[in-house]
């Protein structure tokens, strides 16, 4: 239990000693127990002492008269857990109007016991959970907060989780919060990239392999969902999976066991989805391209993740976070004003991603401190028929370095661009731009004044 | 009517628990020998006190 920092006191009624052994063997670890096993006995306990949780039989004596201590405990605030063999909806829902905050069916396994203790123990700290996602997740952002709400939910139930947003918003980054928080380490957290790996072998990569399944296996390879057995299997960009995938992934969930290719055995594992998209799913089943059941299935928990330019007051967050923890220790470089305002009121297509990238661009730079001049064009024209103030920026630059320098950005760049696209080759760069040896390596020259070209 | 409910519910319970036990020794086994050595006896209490149930239930079935 990674929370639980201080002896609690459990107070277990229940009148089967099996159980209660099995309770007492599992809740010792975390603090001391009361065991009682009769109504009478409960009620004289709760009056006389306190506690900070409880295990509650429903039927002690007489059926559901665990009900009426369940109501007393809760009463005091105090975190009360039913045990009950029952699994009718109808006795669930009034043993959760008495109060309880949880229903454990019997039998029960150590590990169920656990997962209910990490949850009461997150609960009682939110700070924790506060702290945890507000200094690996940076946002100011009131939507972005309310979105990430949830997660405490999700951290005690084991619900799938949908992350939805554009490319570069932290998803990923999202998906392994949820696993750091519940396990220990990495070891469990398995991610694949539906987009990444070719369809032909995306089955295989899902489900594994046997030995000789098909021409090149060589070996048996356990696929990523056996992999992510008792973790997290994190899908990403899952609208991209093929209709056949789809189907038989849904099948996988469903049945928590699926066929490895090749394999009449069939193998079995549980673990937490994590799937991610940048589509819109709900667009994609109406136009027929993506299931609606395994939607349902992939949706518990509905994260959306909006772009930067839909949360500008982050941008400024983010953008001193990186200058302060990405690039060389210690090497300090100032932003201009006017830079901070261009970056402000860039549309970020890449988003957060794109932000880091751009800073370490910045870091990079010969430059100590970054103003007009270092910035690419593409943020100096960001908006420019909708945004008056974006003309003023480019206007300002051209007041303040004159059109030959501006002009002179623009080639760079272009020249930047095609170096980049053509690997360094320089004969075929000049060939495209059709510019002589002279003026090409003059530009290259400029752009290593810079420090925006280092080769 | 009450009776039979009251038979099966015990029944109920009493194999719940008996199915802790096996919970308890598969997970403790060759851990943890002092619950184990715990476990057996209860479990052999509770495998009786299902037979005395049953028994009950045998009978209530045969005087209907």
């Amino acid at each position: 239990m990674k929370y639980i920092n201080k002896p609690l006191t459990f107070l277990i009624v229940e009148d089967d000693i099996l159980t209660r052994l099995g309770l007492v063997h599992e809740l010792r670890k975390y603090g001391v127990c009361l065991e009682v096993s009769t109504q009478k006995e409960a009620l004289d306990l709760i009056e006389r002492t306190t506690f900070d949780f409880a295990f509650v039989d429903l039927d002690l004596e007489y059926e559901l008269s665990g009900l009426e201590i369940v109501e007393k405990i809760s009463a005091k605030k105090i975190y009360t857990v039913v045990l009950s063999g029952r699994e009718d909806d109808e006795v669930i829902k009034i043993a959760y109007e008495k109060g309880c905050r949880d229903y454990l069916t019997k039998p029960f396994q150590s590990k169920t016991v656990s997962s209910i203790l990490n949850k009461f123990s997150l609960l009682r700290e939110p700070e924790i959970l506060d702290n945890f996602f507000s200094k690996k997740y940076l946002t100011q952002d009131a939507q972005v907060i309310k979105s990430l709400d949830v997660l405490s939910e999700i951290l005690i139930s084991e619900r799938p989780v949908l992350i939805e947003g554009e490319t570069g918003t932290g998803k990923t980054l999202i998906a392994k919060l949820i696993h750091e928080l519940r396990f220990k380490n990495f070891d469990h957290f398995v991610a694949l990239n539906c987009a990444e790996i070719p369809e032909n072998l995306l089955e295989s990569e899902l489900f594994g392999y046997e030995k000789g399944a098909f021409t090149g296996a060589q070996n048996s390879k356990k696929g990523k969902l056996l992999l992510a057995d008792g973790g997290t299997l994190f899908l990403d960009e899952i609208a991209t999976l093929p209709m056949y995938l789809q189907k038989k992934l849904l099948k996988a969930l469903e049945e928590k066991s699926f066929y490895p290719l090749g394999s009449e055995k069939m193998v079995s594992s549980d673990f937490r989805l994590v799937s991610a998209t940048c589509e819109n799913l709900k667009s994609l089943i109406k136009e027929g391209e993506f299931r609606e059941d395994l939607y349902f299935r992939i949706e518990g928990f509905n994260i959306f993740l909006p772009p930067l330019r839909k949360r500008r007051d982050d941008i400024p967050l983010l953008v001193d976070y990186f200058l302060k923890n990405v690039g060389i220790v210690g090497r300090r470089v100032i932003i201009s004003p006017e830079v901070r305002e261009a970056l402000n009121n860039y549309a970020w297509p890449g988003n957060i991603r794109e932000l880091q990238k751009t800073v370490q661009i910045f870091l990079a730079s010969s430059k100590g401190i970054i103003n007009l001049e270092q910035l690419p064009t593409s943020f100096l024209h960001e908006n420019k028929s909708s945004d008056p103030l974006e003309q003023d920026r480019v206007h300002s630059f051209i007041i303040q370095y004159g059109l030959k320098a501006y002009l002179e950005k623009i080639e760079e760049e272009i020249v930047l661009c095609f170096v980049k696209k053509n690997h360094e080759h320089v004969r075929q760069t000049m060939k495209e731009l059709k510019i002589a040896n002279s003026g090409f390596y003059r530009i290259m020259a400029r752009l290593k004044e810079k420090g925006l070209y280092n080769v | 009517m009450s009776k039979n409910k009251n038979l099966i519910h015990d029944m109920n319970s009493s194999l719940a628990a008996l199915e802790q036990a096996l919970i308890l020794l598969e997970e403790n086994q060759g851990i943890n020998s002092d619950l184990v050595e715990k476990i057996l006896p209860l479990s052999r209490e509770k495998m009786s006190e299902i037979l005395a149930i049953w028994s009950l239930v045998k009978e209530e079935m045969k005087s209907r």
